[in-house]
């Protein structure tokens, strides 16, 4: 008890002394001073807006005055005044909280500000806030305006100074001004930089470094000699600096940061067409040393420029390309909820643009302010609305001058085409009422007078029915007069909304792309299209309207409406022609793919309502888009010709009546003849023809109506008037001429881009909910560096551009610098490249990092120039060693005392395999291949669903977000491709071949040759030694496995014979029962290269292309089983084949089956095959089947009858010269024919399947049925040969049936044979796969898989 | 992109220090979870990034059943009988926007339910094998998605979020709580024959930004060749001899450079040359017995049943060897709108297409739960199944069902669920959840739960912020918790 109250006692006592200081009122000026300018700041700016006293005082903590710090919260005391120990709000800042980690959202405090708390509350927690700010300085002191002042002025957004190198004391090191930052650095830390690295290292990584591939022999020789003399390395890196594989290096470093990637993802993974263009533009921009400025503004707004960049020699628009990344996003299929989606595309766009151009994570602002940066809600929607402003589009890039090519010409030669024609059309008139009068079509009554002919017939038969003239006239005036009131109640019709466009008004409302569209104006009456080949002189005469083929159909064009808030449920209904893959659709919230709730029409090559329900959408924002095949923003069918005409367009509420189907090309005719009835068929004829030559004379005058171009297109389509040229004379000379020229103009590039419609103001989401839209924001930039609103009609990215290339943005300088730092030096100066915000990391050298930014800027960008810069520095020449003292006192090598060893990036090892092993193809540009291609890496496709195995086993990264910093990870995936991957095993070989090709004498010149063409350094004697070493002994290995497979295989052939002494007697025997005649099979010449017997297994007989079976196939009873699930397949050929024969023996399951093939030769995918095919065009009939039928047509042979009972033969020959040949038991099958054959199938990408028509397997390629043998020749048997060759088993003799026949005690020992052989084919088999040499060199090859896995040959150092 | 990734060997403190100074493993650090462990929590496997678990875990593995395509709940876990009742009637409720926006009427459930167990759940004749297991089912009858399409619902239910580029769930687990086996990938998806990527493709086993041995390797089960390149294609003996033969040129590197990546490197041959045995190993069940194999349906007649079999089987073998997370994929049968990657998705043909489905998983999933409950393992590996939604109460064309991402089932078994418990409901006719709605985050966080992990507490800093499994959301279902 006592005890108790003396503990009490003394803690009251200490309480007392220690809040003795304050609570006498005096705490020291100092102490206060401390509070104020070190502690209230943080508080404010960190803690009030949760810990309050007058709104929210989470955990009932209340932060904001003395009294409620020193109560403490839920969890009790924080603060202990005088007693940092007990004090546990230190801890909790330290995070060492489970669950309380403050402030929130994880940013932990700087150090030194956690121990300014540390120190204020040892002095005692001075603290003059007696009383809590009232609930407007809260509100005040925690404003969004309050914090972003704070937040302004984070290290990032401070002005770049130009900051003068530093003279450290004693320097002779270097008087480069980066030595001079880092020096002074390592002087600090009592350190000295290393010394340079040997010549050969540093061209090995300069090499590297500038252009991604490794110096060959002859580089790295003289090379190394060169560097050492003055000016030297300098030449060196001159000479990296203008290969044009700089481009190829730096542009993927780029395109990390823009998220490159050639399709869209998601389910159906659309490829982003022509996407690779900006690829290339990349690679020509780094590679002519395009100023960052200008890159950065044709990224964001190139197609907007006033003068873009012209690339001459390619005549095409450079700075549009560079607008490609903006449509690199992902995008996901067929949503229910389109604004959602895009949401979502957008805040990838700004997401990619913000961290690779600011070095900010902007998109964290999408929910409410930015967590830590100066970036309020409202910049993100600012930005948003920017890039909502525009929609997903494609831009042909060519030059104006190539876009407009022949323009000029073709628009004079047009009205002289018209003349020359109307000229013949107009001498014709007689022919014409001739072949009026002639006409005795039956009219289709159903129908009634939808046409002119139509009408017309209808009006003749109608007299021929005996009705008077009078009254039949009657007949059609009245169909016409009733169809006139419902086109002019069609006229007179509600609608939510309609475009005509045979007004400027209504088209101006739209946006018209490409030249096909370059008139403001819609065409007028008369306007017609030219046929670009053949003897039809007109595609046809339009009413007007809008066409995007009136001068040639190679012009792009896409016409899309405004934004329509669907506010209810609705039809769209469209009036379009148009051909070759040219479609309409309505994009929701501008969705470009396609899906069931997504519709799209393919246009027709005539005039047609189409209708689309919207229904569904109800409630959402829609536009309208008719598109050519080529520019569709991602639906791309490409076709060099593609055009569409639109006249009307309406949106009607759902479910009403279509929109009337006009018939006014009877206007013309019954205008006439309405005023003065025809009294005879003659004076009918005489009305009609003359209201036709009407039309003709008003075409010539340019006074058509749209109802005089109905009549004369509809006289074109029905043969009233001649369209044939061959019977026009003079237009034929003019249209030849039209044609070369429309010929001559190229089609069109195009490239992903956006495009700029309305603008629109975004509104904020709330919590990033697109279903809670807020206030409305203006579209602008960062308020933190420009808060002025943009006032622009365009999107705005104009503006956008400019604000990022303020002379006073503080990131974008520092943000490339930086980035061009981190590729050479392998770490930034700020570490985190994509990320100079709070939770980045900061900058290891900031006046460097100044310096750079402003030397940058003042140097015009030049981003050659700054890499030359760089890595002249002695700093980046340093040697990689570090010094123990670096090791102890900077193990992070943060002060660059020597150079990081890096592990090369995924498509540097890649290339330097290609490269070392004499394998690579070092073309430039063009469309992506694939990863088995040996072009350099940056050309492989970026597929979002299926990326490049390789690359992505060393760390290629998924492309969905920028990354400046590749992950570098050590997993065993590297190992085992570099062990077991078949590709690097053969790049081994080539290489090995390559050397012993060589004209070196000794091995161990080789060796030499070897380490020089791989680590750019000669081979120590040592390791020249270990090396020989291990040839031989590798060598003595493959040896003795030789040895081992050629004693198994004696083995194997006296254990089959012995089995044949068994089994051929009895199979003679049985053959000889069977009424059939038979020929011996090993007399049937010629000999197969491959034959596959399945006998009790699916091996070559012939050659080593053994198959496997695939799904449910098996092999029983000497039959391939095949149950329309299951196939085999064979491993590749070892030939190349061109000619060839097919022979195959099959029974089907069922004739009532579909395109199954029997037999297939195709390349590995699939992709190119030749097969023998059942059913597939014709019912029960026998195909030579290909990919795309490209070498297919019907031989027309009888209807399979038989093979459902029995086996039948059946064989194909491809010749040489094309032709193709069927045979059936024997017998040529129906008719042989030539093709364009016979395909090249590689070898080794070469397979044989059997039940599936080609691979990969699928529905509707399978057979049912049983394959007793099949044969495959390097050659066309003859018919005489295939004659032969079938005869040989029509009867079949089964394993099953000999083994019946033989005797007890034969069969026995038939089957211990048996699996004494299988045992030892089994042996050879596993032996050969895993010992026999892939080549005649095999040590060689071993030596060179080794040095590719040496690490040295992995990092650079 | 099919990879196998694991983590290196032990290194150095130095090598340590200078791998995470070059790049590599310098986010890995900065997103390490430096708790203080407290007294319940286990110790975790050197490589994790946590120290030791947040509490005592319940489970140590995770077997992820995915269902891709959306089985339907109301004909195989959540039975309404209005449905049949009301059959060929309009919806009396409005119908929110379908994917195929082919809306028929209210459709019966063809088929029938019983109770389960001694719980007495009621499951239907879909599953009669799983019925068998009814006692160990924590069954939640009101999942939520906001996503009603494939491929971002998949990502959805793999990541937390709808896009590529995040880690999905076993990356997570393995990131936080390590691999107990360096010889074997700590997340592992099975494939057998047919089996594909859901829609979305390999990018939903990703590691998205957490480091790249915690991305889902592919175990083809029935392959030779089960993870790419995990074949030599020559005599081990020569491979062996080159190894060593590498080594010796690899020693004085390392030396020169002093550098923790080389080592690592290095290192990782060795695990790669071991891979090469221990996966044949753990995918050879020649030494299985007969009854086990028939209990999984492994021999079955049905192709694809006894490819899933092989999965199941495989999963526990995975479990027995320590590997963290374990992800199935269904095989299609090519019915109604069901491929490759959506095999229950059956727009058309349910009755026929989900029945051939259920064969094909229901006796291997059944025999996986009472294999690991008999070894004892049950209790320390949550299986967990789930597809990316459900299907709609209505019928899609004549005999299909659209996707209805409002209320679907899913549940949970062993690894400290509360075996029969129903947690949840949807309204009557089984279109939305409308009692203890539960979102996928909630699902991850109880998952991570059971694993000892605080889901709010695995994070990792990336672009700007902290990352995690449950985004910003989620709870842990207590319910559903013994």
């Amino acid at each position: 008890m006592r005890l108790m109250q003396q503990i009490t006692y003394s803690y009251v006592c200490f309480l007392l002394a220690i809040h003795s200081g304050y609570a006498a009122d005096s705490p020291t000026n100092e102490q206060l001073e401390f509070f104020e300018t070190r502690i209230r700041p943080v508080l404010v700016e960190q803690c009030y807006s949760c810990h309050n006293s007058s709104k929210e005082a989470d955990g009932s903590l209340e932060l904001d005055h003395r009294a409620g710090l020193l109560k403490g919260g839920d969890g009790g005391e924080i603060v202990v005044p005088g007693n940092p120990q007990a004090s546990r709000l230190l801890a909790i800042l330290r995070h060492e909280v489970p669950g309380t980690k403050m402030p929130q959202a994880g940013a932990k405090l700087d150090k030194s500000v956690i121990a300014d708390f540390e120190k204020w509350i040892a002095m005692g927690a001075a603290d003059p806030r007696d009383a809590p700010p009232t609930a407007d300085e809260i509100a005040k002191a925690t404003s969004w305006e309050t914090v972003l002042e704070k937040r302004k002025q984070w290290w990032s957004l401070q002005p770049v100074r130009n900051v003068e190198p530093p003279v450290a004391t004693g320097n002779s090191w270097s008087d480069h001004p980066v030595d001079r930052f880092i020096l002074v650095k390592l002087h600090e830390k009592d350190l000295q930089p290393n010394e340079k690295a040997d010549p050969r290292t540093l061209v090995r990584r300069v090499y590297f470094a500038l252009i991604g591939l490794p110096p060959n022999a002859d580089e790295s020789e003289r090379w190394a000699i060169r560097v050492t003399e003055p000016n030297g390395f300098a030449e060196l890196v001159d000479h990296l600096l203008s290969s044009p594989h700089y481009g190829e290096r730096w542009a993927r470093h780029w395109m990390d940061w823009t998220r490159y990637a050639d399709s869209h993802g998601s389910e159906g993974d659309p490829e982003i067409d022509h996407g690779w263009l900006y690829r290339d533009y990349l690679i020509r921009a780094l590679n002519a040393d395009v100023p960052y400025d200008q890159m950065v503004r044709e990224h964001i707004a190139g197609d907007l420029l006033e003068h873009p960049r012209i690339n001459s020699q390619q005549g095409i628009n450079e700075s549009l390309i560079g607008t490609a990344h903006w449509r690199m996003v992902f995008h996901g299929f067929s949503p229910t909820d389109a604004l959602d989606e895009k949401t979502r595309f957008i805040d990838d766009q700004v997401n990619v643009f913000s961290k690779a151009f600011l070095g900010l994570t902007v998109s964290c602002a999408r929910c409410h302010d930015h967590k830590f940066d100066a970036i309020g809600q409202k910049d993100y929607y600012a930005l948003f609305g920017i890039l909502s402003s525009c929609r997903p589009g494609r831009t042909a890039i060519d030059v104006q001058e190539k876009l407009d090519m022949n323009r000029a010409r073709l628009a004079e030669l047009k009205p002289q085409i018209k003349a020359a024609i109307a000229k013949v059309w107009l001498k014709s008139n007689t022919a014409l009422i001739e072949k009026l009068l002639a006409e005795k079509a039956e009219p289709k009554k159903k129908d009634s007078g939808k046409s002119v002919m139509q009408s017309w017939s209808l009006f003749r038969s109608d007299i021929d029915d005996g009705m008077s003239v009078a009254e039949a006239w009657q007949e059609r005036v009245k169909e016409w007069n009733d169809e006139r009131i419902d086109r002019s109640a069609h006229e007179q019709r509600d609608s939510l909304r309609r475009w005509r466009f045979d007004n400027a008004e209504d088209l101006s409302e739209w946006t018209r792309t490409g030249s096909g569209l370059s008139d403001e104006r819609p065409a007028a009456a008369g306007e017609f299209a030219i046929a670009s080949q053949g003897n039809t002189a007109l595609v046809g005469i339009y009413p007007s309207g809008v066409y995007s083929h009136r001068l040639t159909a190679k012009h792009a064009a896409r016409l899309t409406s405004g934004d329509v808030p669907i506010d209810g449920e609705y039809d769209l209904w469209l009036c379009a022609i148009g051909d070759n893959a040219a479609s309409t659709r309505f994009v929701v919230h501008d969705y470009p793919r396609r899906g069931v709730v997504f519709p799209t029409t393919d246009l027709k090559n005539q005039w047609q309502w189409i209708k689309f329900d919207m229904s569904y959408w109800s409630g959402d924002r829609m536009h309208v888009e008719l598109t050519t095949g080529s520019d569709a923003p991602v639906l791309v069918k490409n076709q060099s010709r593609s055009w569409f005409g639109v006249r009307e367009v309406m949106i009607l509420p759902n479910g009403e009546s279509p929109p009337h189907e006009s018939n006014e090309m009877l206007d013309p005719w019954f205008q006439v003849a309405e005023k003065e009835p025809p009294k005879s068929l003659d004076d009918a004829a005489h009305q009609l023809a003359a209201s036709i030559e009407a039309a003709i004379q008003a075409w010539l005058a340019n006074t058509m109506t749209d109802a005089q171009a109905y009549l004369l297109d509809a006289c074109l389509k029905q043969g009233l008037i001649p369209n044939e040229l061959d019977a026009m004379e003079d237009a034929k000379t003019i249209v030849t001429e039209y044609r070369e020229l429309e010929e001559a103009i190229p089609v069109p590039t195009r490239v992903p881009c956006l495009e700029e419609t309305i603008a629109r103001t975004q509104s904020i989401y709330i919590r990033g909910d697109h279903k809670h839209p807020g206030e409305d924001v203006s579209r602008g930039f960062l308020s933190a560096i420009n808060d002025k609103p943009y006032s622009t009609k365009q999107s705005g990215r104009l503006e956008l551009a400019e604000d990022v290339l303020r002379a006073d943005n503080p990131l974008t300088r520092r943000v490339i610098v930086n980035r061009l730092w981190h590729h050479l030096f392998g770490r930034g100066i700020v570490p985190s490249p994509d990320n100079f915000g709070r939770l980045g990391q900061t900058p290891t050298h900031p006046e460097l990092l100044d310096h750079l930014a402003s030397r940058f800027q003042s140097q015009g960008g030049s981003i050659k120039a700054m890499i030359r810069f760089l890595v002249t520095s002695k700093t980046w020449q340093l040697a990689s060693h570090p010094s123990p003292q670096a090791l102890q006192v900077d193990p992070d090598n943060q002060l660059l005392s020597h150079a990081h060893v890096r592990r090369l990036e995924a498509e540097a090892i890649r290339d330097s395999l290609l490269s070392v092993s004499g394998s690579v193809d070092l073309g430039m540009f063009g469309e992506p291949v694939n990863g088995n291609s040996k072009r350099r890496s940056v050309y492989i496709r970026v597929t979002r669903n299926a990326l490049d195995p390789f690359l992505r086993a060393f760390d290629f990264p998924e492309p969905f977000s920028a990354v400046g910093r590749r992950d570098v990870t050590n997993v065993p995936a590297q190992s085992l491709t570099m062990m077991n991957d078949e590709q690097i095993a053969s790049l081994a070989s080539a290489w090995a071949k390559r050397v012993l090709q060589m004209n070196l004498v000794t091995d161990e010149d080789r060796i030499r040759s070897m380490f020089v063409d791989a680590l750019g350094r000669p081979a120590l004697a040592e390791e020249i030694h270990r090396a020989q070493n291990y040839l031989v002994e590798t060598a003595s290995k493959y040896a003795d496995a030789a040895k081992q497979l050629t004693e198994l295989q004696q083995k194997i052939d006296e254990q089959r014979s012995a089995i044949d002494q068994l089994i051929e007697p009895m199979r003679s025997r049985l053959f000889a029962d069977s009424k059939t005649k038979t020929v011996s099979m090993e007399k049937i010449p010629p000999k197969p290269i491959g034959r596959w017997l399945f006998g009790d297994s699916l091996q070559d007989a012939m050659g080593s292309a053994d198959a496997e079976v695939k799904g449910g196939a098996h092999v029983e009873d000497g039959a391939l089983i095949l149950n329309k699930l299951g196939y085999a397949v064979t491993s590749p050929l070892k030939q190349t084949l061109k000619e060839k024969t097919l022979e195959v023996w099959v029974q089907l399951d069922t004739l009532a089956q579909k395109a199954g093939g029997v037999m297939t030769i195709q390349s590995s995918d699939g992709a190119a095959f030749d097969s023998i095919v059942f059913a597939e065009k014709s019912p029960n009939q026998w195909l030579a089947g290909s990919n795309n039928f490209s070498r297919t047509q019907a031989f027309d042979g009888p209807e399979e009858t038989e093979a459902a009972n029995r086996v039948v033969h059946v064989a194909i020959a491809y010749h040489s010269d094309g032709q193709i040949v069927g045979y059936r038991d024997g017998e040529i099958y129906g008719k042989p024919y030539q093709s364009d054959g016979p395909y090249e199938f590689k070898a080794e990408k070469t397979v044989v399947s059997f039940g599936v028509r080609h691979l990969p397997a699928g529905k509707g390629r399978m057979l049912e049925g049983r394959i007793i043998r099949a044969e495959l020749y390097d050659r066309a048997l003859t018919a005489a040969e295939i004659k032969a060759s079938s005869g040989s088993i029509t009867s079949f003799v089964s394993e099953a049936q000999i083994a019946a026949a033989l005797t007890e005690a034969e069969r026995r020992r038939l089957d211990a044979d048996r699996i004494e052989l299988a045992k030892w084919e089994a042996e050879f088999k596993e032996l050969r796969q895993v010992s026999e040499p892939s080549d005649d060199h095999p040590q060689w090859t071993d030596l060179a898989r080794a040095i590719f896995t040496f690490k040295e040959f992995l990092f650079v150092k | 992109m099919s990879n196998q990734h694991l983590s290196f060997g032990p290194f150095s403190r130095r090598s340590m220090l200078q791998r995470c100074s070059t790049g590599f493993g310098a986010v890995a650090l900065a997103g390490l979870l430096q708790q203080t462990a407290s007294s319940a929590s286990t110790k975790l496997p050197v490589g994790a990034a946590m120290n030791a678990t947040h509490h005592a875990p319940k489970a140590k593995h995770v077997i992820f059943c995915f269902m891709s395509g959306g089985v339907s709940a109301i004909d195989s876990f959540d039975p309404k009988p209005l449905l049949n009742r009301e059959h060929g009637k309009p919806m009396p409720v409005k119908i929110e926007r379908t994917m195929f926006n082919k809306n028929g009427q209210i459709m019966g459930s063809p088929f029938e339910f019983t109770p389960a167990g001694e719980c007495g759940m009621p499951i239907s004749n879909m599953f009669p094998h799983i019925a068998k297991v009814a006692d160990e089912l924590a069954l939640i009858r009101s999942m939520t998605s906001p996503l009603s399409e494939h491929a971002q619902a998949n990502f959805f239910m793999h990541t937390g979020f709808p896009v590529m580029g995040y880690p999905t769930a076993g990356a997570w687990a393995a990131y936080g709580l390590g691999t107990e086996n360096r010889d074997l990938p700590g997340y592992v998806v099975l494939q057998s024959g047919s089996a594909t990527a859901p829609h979305g493709g390999v990018s939903l086993f990703s590691n998205g930004f957490l480091p790249a041995q915690h991305q889902g390797s592919i175990v083809k089960a029935d392959k030779a060749e089960a993870i790419r390149n995990i074949r030599p294609h020559e005599a081990i003996n020569v491979q062996r001899q080159r190894l060593d033969f590498v080594r010796q040129f690899d020693e004085p590197f390392l030396q020169e450079t002093a550098d923790g990546q080389v080592e690592a490197a290095i290192q990782n041959y060795e695990t790669a040359f071991r891979m090469q045995a221990s996966v044949p190993e753990l995918c050879d069940i020649s030494g299985e017995t007969h009854q086990t194999l028939d209990m999984y349906g492994v021999n079955s007649p049905d192709v694809e049943m006894a490819a899933y079999a092989r999965q199941c089987l495989l999963a526990r073998r995975m479990v027995e060897r320590g590997v963290r997370f374990i992800e199935l994929s269904c095989l299609t049968r090519g019915i109604g709108a069901g491929n490759g990657p959506n095999p229950w998705d059956q727009h058309s043909e349910l009755h026929k297409g989900h029945a051939a489905m259920a064969l094909q998983v229901d006796q291997p999933i059944g025999a996986l739960i009472q294999d690991l409950q008999a070894r004892g393992l049950l209790d320390e590996t949550l299986i967990v199944w789930a597809g990316e939604f459900g299907r709609t109460p209505f019928s899609q064309g004549s005999n299909g069902r659209d996707h209805n991402p409002y209320g679907f089932s899913v549940w949970m078994a062993g690894g400290g669920v509360n075996g029969g418990t129903i947690h949840g409901a949807t309204d009557e006719l089984g279109y939305y959840a409308v009692e203890n709605k539960c979102t996928i985050y909630d699902m991850w966080a109880t998952v991570l739960h059971q694993l000892g992990v605080n889901h709010e507490e695995l994070t990792y800093r990336y672009g700007g912020r902290d990352f995690r499994l449950t985004d910003v959301h989620g709870n842990v279902i207590r319910e559903i918790l013994a």
